[in-house]
């Protein structure tokens, strides 16, 4: 069978393998095989070295310590550097590392980033086994281990602290397992890391906050997590909505709880709570100071005691700000539009609200907030129904339209944002909140398995909100009661803290945020001196004056709550962080390494570092261990093939017989293609084209799915080459779903929409791939029964337009058939129903409506 | 479909053997797995054996000697033969062409793209059952038996040892393409170079190590013990044999390796060129011939004798005395690949490639167009000539190539005259010209699918052949499915015979060849006789009869 081969030649103009070709990131990242790790010039290096991680937890009231053991194994029969890139809380304060190689621990030094790197690439260099802790971000860090030794595994040790929420009467633990796909702006300028995604004008560290993906239980490795909970006080049974634990109590205080055998794929946050009475938290100081001549910390928990008082709610303008991005595409899309719904449909009479979406462009369902009227309310639902996931994340965007949004000055602006987070450019987003919120407050709402917490929650801290997290498997309507509750209305606002004399500085949170019903006052400080004093705490409980005292006793030496110097200095190096709004500042550089080596702590300059002083790989020095960089599971329930954007994938096709082009020296000995099930093709030299080429077959049965082409280039000095280039096959037809845009009415013009639907198999074929179809529609026709035919067009990924003419004696029902190719020449066919109205004056109902507001020009027409 | 009627069957077969995959050397000569057939050499004699002889496919990869018979692997499956007269006697089919054979432990052990299969049962008593999965791994290319256990090399997933029923995977290189056991030794051959393994455990040696420096390829296609010599082939860089110190080249072993084996002194090299044979005394004698390669595309006679295009490997003429003569790239031809033939009224040859359009002329291929473009196909239409390229359809002026206007649909696939008119199919439904404007015709006007493959006309009526929809008649009455669901390939559509008599000759993807009556249905496929059952172009021998270019070879059908 010869099909078009031009096209498929044109199409797969991606199969020209060239080793390390920059490209847009927002265009076709290099997607990994399936199961093999990939280093960021296209080789695949080999399977995953991480045969297990251990994890535990020790709960005493709010604080808890973790340590987090990675296992590497080499399965080559030469030393490898292994190198996994994973995801911790973002609060966490990581104070410590060791690593065990056979018998022989070593514990990790505390370094400035630049000398710990320098010191492990020597230490690879001469041999010797060595591992780097480097942070990315607040909450991603990698392991680098060099020289791991077939035969011998390597532990890697991580010890870190941070303080537990609590909220409506629970306490809740989050230990976060994978790293989410992220969305990179920018134009790319290098790879330094071993990610997927290059380095970008906008995201300069992409490459390494990008790991690749193993498709959901091949990456072959998996977690054990055993925590001990002391809650301190009477607590209710511990329970885990997101996996299945086995909880053992020990008395009314305590229980152990262990990670079921079966729920051990690390492709999903795992997240324990326990329900604690608030009137059994008690308000109090922990304080730790090693001696006299140093500083000293304390943690202020405060908890208040008054109830609260009958509603007196102040109107609010809620903007829902909502990620429309491929990401959201599934079931974090349903979750968010549950939520919406459920806000809006419990909106007070005098709220007023707007809805506005986002991914690579923004749009509102009105230029103007809506009443509380059953007529909007409606056609809000019926606009959220609408949406779909697709494209990139510019939150930036979204959040810069919300704040430009025309608002009621007499009405509380509240921010809604709902998202999964997987975007890179954080600190522009933060910035932006900090500059712009005013007077308004932003609550952020996060969706999916492993949603950007840290972003979510910085969001909240600089809007002065909250942040509420929804996985997947939590029913959302318990989720949405618990934050409708606190966006109703703030319990305790305007806090300040007086402390009453006492020799205390740098208190965390500089701005302390407002307080819901049942929510603890938690601040963090360093003290100076010893001493003893009243701490009154005051703000206003619902609009009128409270205040709450506290006797506080600050020791000379206090040897216990370690704990607590290490979320403060975390919290102070986030402090210094965000006062750099993203730039470079050499002294609060300087000042950010020495609170974190003072303390032993990771930071964005400072790492641990620790070398095994014996040297393993004396042999072929000619050829260094490979690198093999650990793949992480795709987290549940995102689609892969959506989760970045509009980029059409180039190597997709029915089966047939493409042609494969490839870039190598025209002196090489031979070029070689090893297609899957073996078959062998030597590539010829074409002059004229300056490359090697071959065309092969794709036979009928072969299944849908992805693949591999394996090319050697045997190169004239005797070294070889070796690139992957995968492509997949498809044979199935799109789906897509029809709308009008107007009323259909006999004799009119009428506007259509179309947008695509992914089906099972869609997603079945890019499991696994970070390469995503937004939209593989290469044509769309819709034909009426009476044969009018019109092709719609392209006018954004995934959403295709065009007019129809409604036969005059239309009545009733007029009936539409669509039908789809996709760019592999698939057909895909579906009929669509659409009411006629009778007659002109007749208002038809309309389907969907939506208007296209611009994000700068919102200011016009405000009331 | 019909038990009655038998308009057609394969008479011959025409193969090209030189794609030697696999060589087995007996007394007197050798068995040699072809992608063209199985191979007997006897002195200077060949017999070629293939799916006429009972072979469930003629493209051979794997031979195994048992007892006084042999075991072949195919595309298709195994077949279990007698060692002298070369009778099939059993046959077992597998899903995935079978790359590898070894007896372990009293059963066969079968390597497959698809997987690991065993069967238990000798070359005496033949082989008992079906064939058997063995574990999950799949891609096998090699097998070796050891006391150890069987080792088990694939293309892509590494090496795996299967242990007293356990599978160990031993990881260390990708891809194994073949191995050779010396006691508890085992040589890998892999694209990464050579590998020993003692039991399970991986021994570098002084041959490994030197092979960077050594050999101009690393990618091993075979390794041989010859002697005290140890001998390796790689996919370029020829045959070469290790002294102890240093790697010696053998001269003209040819460059690209797919097998070998050993005989007394003697060293057997297949490649796709041919056997070659490197003897003891270092004389080299080359065997194989016939089509340059099975993967054929395209066919059409002029006075010179039957055109036969190949896919990757140019073009052969068979000429009236039953002579080959090869054209490809090196030999005149534009490019290799070929994907339509045609022959215009003047009784000149056309050849679409993938690089452009050529004609021959006075025994030469003169360049008419589209060079380094892809050419879809061409085709003759009464006295015009026309293609198919950059997405258009063009027709020839004697001059020069003008464009179509507005025809409907995209990427021309197949075209012809009816009548005065010409019907075009395209990825986008079937073009008529009715003189005054084009006819577009969809899925929706009720074609079977949209992606018209190939158009004919036959008593009159306009058959359209799909990609996936099957075959339709077009006629007064609206559109007729006569053959539903099969996939038609490009071009592969033909009338035969006479007008009153005629029937319709369809080439399928997969499903072997089609002849249809109307009312009446034959299929031909492996079990009867042809190649393959991917028939990719058809043309009528002119005395009722039809030759089927395949992806395994040419056939030619003649009445019974």
């Amino acid at each position: 069978m010869r099909t078009d081969a031009l096209l498929v030649c044109a199409s797969l103009a991606c199969l020209t393998a060239l080793p390390a070709a920059p490209a847009r990131a927002e265009e076709d990242p290099a997607p990994p095989v399936a199961l093999r790790a990939v280093s960021p010039d296209g080789s695949v290096l080999g399977p995953c070295p991480l045969e297990h991680t251990d994890v535990r937890v020790e709960i005493s009231g709010y604080v808890a310590r973790t340590r987090v053991t990675h296992r590497f194994a080499n399965p080559y029969d030469e030393p490898i550097e292994a190198l996994y890139t994973f995801p911790l809380p973002e609060g966490a304060a990581v104070r410590d590392m060791e690593m065990q190689v056979g018998e022989r621990l070593v514990r990790a030094e505390i370094r400035r980033r630049q000398a710990a790197r320098e010191e492990y690439e020597a230490a690879r260099r001469s041999g010797q086994t060595a591992s780097l802790l480097d942070q990315e971000r607040p909450n991603i860090f990698t392991t680098s281990v060099a020289n791991v030794r077939p035969g011998v595994p390597i532990r890697v040790t991580l010890e870190y602290v941070e303080t537990l929420p609590y909220e409506d009467g629970v306490r809740r633990l989050v230990f976060p397992m994978t790293v989410g796909p992220r969305y990179v702006p920018g134009t790319p300028t290098g790879h330094a890391g071993p990610g997927w995604s290059p380095d970008t004008t906008r995201v300069p560290d992409a490459s390494r906050i990008t790991p690749p993906t193993a498709p959901p239980r091949r990456s072959g490795h998996d977690i054990a997590v055993a925590i001990d909970l002391d809650a301190g006080v009477e607590m209710g049974p511990p329970r885990s909505p997101t996996h299945d634990v086995h909880v053992r109590r020990i008395d009314a205080r305590r229980a152990h709880v262990e990670l079921a055998q079966h729920d051990r794929v690390p492709n999903r946050d795992l997240v324990l709570e326990w329900p604690v009475s608030p009137e059994r938290i008690a308000s109090g100081v922990l304080a730790h100071r090693p001696d006299e001549d140093t500083d000293g910390y304390l943690t202020l928990l405060l908890q208040p005691n008054a109830s609260p008082p009958p509603a007196e709610i102040t109107p609010k303008e809620i903007v829902f700000v909502m990620d429309t991005s491929g990401s959201m595409n599934g079931p974090p899309m349903a979750h968010s539009r549950a939520l919406m719904g459920r806000l809006i449909r419990d909106l007070h009479p005098q709220d007023s609200f707007a809805v506005l979406r986002y991914d690579t462009a923004t749009s509102a369902l009105s230029p103007l907030p809506l009443e509380n009227t059953p007529a909007n309310r409606r056609r809000a639902l019926a606009f959220i129904d609408g949406l779909e996931g697709s494209g990139g994340t510019d939150a930036l965007a979204g959040l810069r339209a919300a704040f430009a949004y025309p608002r009621d000055p007499s009405k509380l602006r509240i921010v809604v944002f709902l998202t999964d987070g997987y975007i890179g450019n954080e600190r522009e987003i933060l910035d932006e909140i900090q500059r712009r919120i005013g007077a308004a407050r932003l609550f952020s709402f996060g969706v999916g398995s492993s949603v950007n917490r840290y972003l979510l929650e910085e969001m909240a801290r600089e809007g002065r909100g909250d942040a509420a997290i929804v996985t997947l498997r939590d029913a959302p309507e318990e989720q949405v009661t618990a934050f409708y509750k606190r966006l109703q209305s703030p319990y305790l606002t305007d806090i300040e803290v007086d402390w009453g004399g006492l020799a205390v500085d740098r208190r965390f949170p500089e701005r302390i945020p407002d307080l819901f019903a049942g929510q603890p006052l938690e601040v963090h400080a360093r003290y100076r001196r010893a001493g003893r004093g009243t701490v009154r705490v005051r703000g206003r409980l619902a609009g009128r004056p409270f205040e709450q005292t506290l006797e506080v006793e600050l020791p000379a030496v206090e040897e216990q709550n370690a704990a607590v110097a290490s979320i403060w200095a975390r919290e102070r190096i986030a402090e210094v962080e965000r006062s750099m709004h993203g730039g470079t500042d050499e002294a609060r550089e300087e000042e950010l390494v020495q609170v974190a080596l003072d303390h032993r702590l990771m930071s964005r300059l400072t790492s641990f570092v620790a070398v095994e002083h014996r040297v393993v790989a004396a042999e072929d020095a000619r050829e260094p261990g490979r690198t093999v960089t650990v793949p992480v599971e795709m987290p549940e329930g995102v689609n892969p093939r959506t989760a970045f954007g509009s980029s059409l994938s180039l190597a997709r096709f029915q089966p047939g017989d493409p042609e494969l082009r490839v870039e190598a020296p025209a002196t090489a000995r031979a070029v070689t293609a090893l297609f899957p099930f073996g078959e062998t093709k030597a590539l010829r030299w074409e002059p004229r084209l300056g490359r090697w080429t071959t065309r092969f077959l794709v036979p009928r049965g072969t299944p849908e799915g992805n693949y591999a082409i394996t090319i050697l280039i045997h190169l004239a000095d005797g070294t070889q080459e070796r690139l992957e280039r995968p492509y997949t096959v498809d044979a199935s037809g799109p789906e897509v779903e029809l709308d009008a845009l107007d009323p259909v009415r006999a004799g009119a013009t009428v506007r259509l929409r179309a947008r695509q639907r992914f089906t099972a198999a869609d997603r079945a074929l890019h499991r696994g791939r970070r390469v995503t179809i937004l939209s593989d529609v290469a044509r769309l026709r819709v034909t009426t029964d009476g044969g009018e035919r019109v092709a719609l067009r392209l006018v954004e990924p995934g959403v295709w337009e065009g007019e129809l003419a409604v036969p005059e004696d239309a009545r009733g029902e007029l009936e539409l058939r669509v039908t789809a190719h996709d760019v592999a020449g698939n057909r895909g066919e579906t009929t669509v129903t659409l009411p006629v109205a009778a007659r002109a004056e007749d208002p038809a109902r309309v389907a969907r409506s939506e208007a296209q507001v611009d994000a700068t020009g919102l200011g016009e027409g405000a009331p | 479909m019909s038990e009655a009627a038998l308009w057609l069957a394969v008479a011959s077969v025409l193969t090209g053997t030189g794609d030697v995959r696999a060589v087995l050397p007996v007394e007197g000569g050798a068995w040699v797995g072809t992608t063209g057939g199985l191979v007997r050499l006897e002195g200077e004699r060949e017999r070629v054996l293939g799916t006429r002889e009972g072979l469930p496919h003629g493209s051979v990869r794997a031979l195994l000697r048992e007892g006084d018979g042999i075991v072949a692997g195919t595309d298709g499956g195994v077949a279990w033969l007698d060692g002298r007269s070369g009778a099939v006697r059993a046959t077992r089919r597998t899903a995935a062409p079978v790359h590898a054979l070894v007896r372990h432990e009293g059963a066969l052990f079968v390597g497959t793209g698809a997987g690991l299969f065993r069967v238990h049962g000798d070359i005496a008593d033949g082989p008992r059952g079906a064939l058997e999965r063995v574990g999950e791994v799949e891609r096998v290319q090699a097998l070796a038996s050891t006391t150890h256990g069987l080792f088990v090399g694939t293309a892509g997933e590494h090496l795996h040892l299967w242990q007293g029923g356990r599978w160990r995977r031993l990881w260390g290189p990708r891809f194994v393409w073949a191995m050779e056991v010396e006691g508890d030794t085992v040589w890998l051959a892999t694209a990464d170079g050579l590998r020993r393994y003692e039991g399970a455990r991986r021994v570098r040696t002084a041959a490994e190590r030197t092979l960077p420096e050594a050999l101009p390829v690393r990618d091993l296609r075979a390794v041989r013990r010859v002697g005290e010599s140890l001998i390796v082939g790689s996919w370029g860089g020829g045959v070469h044999r290790w002294d102890g110190d240093r790697w010696v080249a053998a001269p003209e072993a040819g460059e690209r390796v797919q097998a070998m084996a050993v005989r007394g002194g003697e060293v057997f090299v297949g490649t796709p060129e041919g056997l070659r044979r490197i003897g003891g005394d270092g004389a080299v004698a080359r065997v194989g011939g016939g089509l340059p390669s099975n993967d054929l595309s395209a066919l059409a006679r002029t006075g010179e004798g039957l055109w036969i295009g190949t896919f990757d490997r140019g073009l052969a003429l068979r000429r009236p005395d039953g002579s080959l003569e090869l054209f490809d790239e090196a030999r005149g031809l534009l490019d290799d690949r070929v994907n339509r033939l045609a022959v215009d009224a003047e009784g000149d040859l056309w050849v679409a490639t993938d690089r452009g359009l050529v004609e021959r002329v006075g025994g030469r291929f003169r360049l008419r167009g589209f060079l380094d473009e892809h050419v879809f196909f061409v085709a003759a239409v009464g006295e015009a000539v026309v293609a198919a390229a950059e997405g258009k359809l063009w027709r020839w002026e004697g001059e020069r190539w003008a464009p179509f206007d507005a025809v409907p649909g995209a990427r021309p696939q197949d075209a012809a005259p009816m009548g005065r008119s010409l019907v075009v199919g395209s990825a986008e439904g079937l073009a008529l010209d009715t003189g005054r404007g084009w006819l577009h015709l969809t899925a929706e006007d009720g074609l079977p699918d949209e992606w018209v493959t190939a158009v004919a006309v036959w008593r009159g009526e306009l058959l359209v052949g799909t990609y996936n929809g099957g075959l339709a008649r077009l006629g007064a009455e609206g559109v007729e499915l006569l053959a539903p669901g099969v996939w038609v390939n490009a071009g592969a559509l033909v009338s035969v015979g006479s007008e009153d008599g005629a029937y319709v000759a369809l080439g399928s993807l997969g499903e072997g060849l089609w002849l249809l009556d109307g009312d009446e249905l034959q299929r031909l496929g492996v079990t009867e006789g042809l190649p393959d059952e991917d028939v990719t172009a058809l043309l009528p021998d002119g005395e009722g009869g039809l030759w089927a270019a395949t992806r395994g070879g040419l056939a030619h059908l003649t009445p019974p």
